[in-house]
């Protein structure tokens, strides 16, 4: 029985092992799992759905030519995580997209497209969904302003939805320089955020 | 899989390397609340076929190897794969698709320590092998035995003990010194500076000095590099008790 017909799940550890073995299809775990958490952090950076696909699967076939440096200390998402901000960052670098609407979930929880909604809802409130818009892109180019390394810790734990010991085992830093590294970021950055403040 | 660190909270910030006012703090969270207000909501999915789409990108990429080039460079010894795992490593240093800079740097390290170690190697062989021509060729000059006769007392006894003596092998060039005067211990001399001087013949019998370089040069690591023929004979001793090379035992 190969490993993705396996209703349980499975650990990541014996999944990375058995790609590595040979069995490629065992990855579609590993996508199917992280793909959502990837794809979002993608987007926070980015603030494209197209982009953030795009790089979220670069992100993914880097891990994948790079699983045998995976050294199972922390969960893969993290590791994942971390490859996919720091391309989105790179990416988001070369081209300054500019999105006016966040795609939201349907009522089931289905993907609704961007644009039908901002159709949807121009009707009724543009001026309101052009406001949110332009909050999202504030943040986003505050945060990639940001310098090294606290450009890295705020991502990764607003963006990324990493905690804090998963980024010191990630960056190799100890969990206090961390915790200091996102304080100074977020201090850093109340000077770019502080008109968007209730 | 998981757990998500949800919302920020000051508290996560209590054991940084630095202490903060509790202000500090507040204004801080005030900030992330600001971030977190302004992220796109937690439901965002991808696409549909977005799995299908990483699948298929994988399609023409190779099977990952298990530790890369640097178990492959310990498991499997051999020139041939030695050079795979430096081009593999190469590749992975100048690959700059995403991969952590660490290992970047670890794998232009193994390159410039396997190419290191790979100079060095070759100059070592190549100066064996030029040293050992040379050896070689010194070896076949048939010159030092015209030289000493003349210098060596006959009377002297084989008794002298070959540690305190010089060695009459040593340091005598044929041309400089026509004798045993050159010859000098091992210990009081200066690096010799002829590299053409004779190896074995300022004994009397040539193969009699063979065993005279071997007792006396403990100093040297081999015969010719103590035949200098500096031609200084200061700090040297006199000839006449320098014992005489021909009647050392057999």
């Amino acid at each position: 029985m190969s490993l993705g017909d396996r209703q349980a799940p499975v650990d990541d550890a014996v999944v990375v092992r058995s790609v590595l073995d040979g069995d490629r299809d065992a990855f579609r775990i590993l996508v199917d799992r992280e793909g959502p958490a990837v794809v979002r952090a993608c987007y926070r950076v980015l603030g494209d759905l197209t982009a953030a696909e795009d790089v979220a699967q670069e992100a993914f076939v880097t891990a994948y030519r790079s699983l045998g440096t995976w050294r199972a200390e922390g969960p893969f998402g993290a590791w994942l995580a971390r490859i996919a901000v720091r391309l989105a960052i790179r990416q988001a670098g070369r081209h300054r997209t500019v999105a006016w609407v966040s795609p939201v979930a349907g009522p089931q929880g289905e993907v609704v497209d961007p644009t039908t909604t901002l159709r949807a809802d121009a009707a009724s409130d543009p001026e309101r969904l052009a406001l949110r818009g332009e909050r999202h892109r504030t943040v986003r180019q505050a945060v990639a302003g940001l310098a090294e390394p606290y450009r890295e810790v705020v991502a990764l734990r607003f963006f990324g939805e990493r905690s804090l010991g998963e980024i010191a085992m990630l960056t190799g830093r100890p969990l206090g320089t961390v915790k200091t590294h996102l304080h100074r970021g977020l201090a850093r950055l109340r000077g770019h955020l502080e008109e968007l403040e209730p | 899989m998981t757990m998500r660190p949800g919302s920020f909270r000051p508290d996560e910030l209590v054991g940084a390397d630095v202490d903060f006012e509790d202000a500090e703090v507040a204004r801080v969270a005030a900030a992330a609340e600001v971030i977190e207000r302004s992220t796109p909501s937690d439901s965002l999915q991808p696409t549909v076929d977005f799995t299908g789409r990483v699948m298929a990108a994988l399609a023409s990429e190779p099977t990952p190897r298990r530790a890369g080039w640097l178990r492959g460079a310990a498991e499997r010894l051999g020139l041939g794969r030695l050079v795979a795992s430096v081009g593999g490593a190469w590749a992975i240093f100048v690959d700059a698709s995403g991969r952590p800079a660490g290992v970047r740097a670890a794998a232009l390290t193994y390159v410039l320590v396997v190419l290191l170690a790979a100079a060095s190697l070759t100059g070592v062989a190549a100066l064996g092998v030029g040293g050992a021509l040379q050896f070689l060729s010194r070896d076949a000059s048939p010159t030092p035995s015209l030289l000493v006769e003349p210098t060596t007392p006959p009377d002297l006894g084989p008794v002298v003990e070959p540690s305190f003596s010089p060695s009459p092998s040593e340091s005598v060039e044929p041309d400089a010194s026509g004798g045993p005067d050159d010859s000098l211990e091992p210990g009081e001399t200066g690096p010799s500076t002829a590299p053409g001087g004779s190896t074995t013949g300022s004994t009397a019998s040539p193969g009699a000095s063979a065993e005279g370089s071997d007792d006396h040069g403990g100093a040297s690591p081999s015969p010719s590099d103590d035949h200098g023929g500096s031609g200084s004979p200061s700090g040297l001793p006199e000839p006449s008790k320098t014992p005489r090379p021909s009647e050392t035992p057999h």
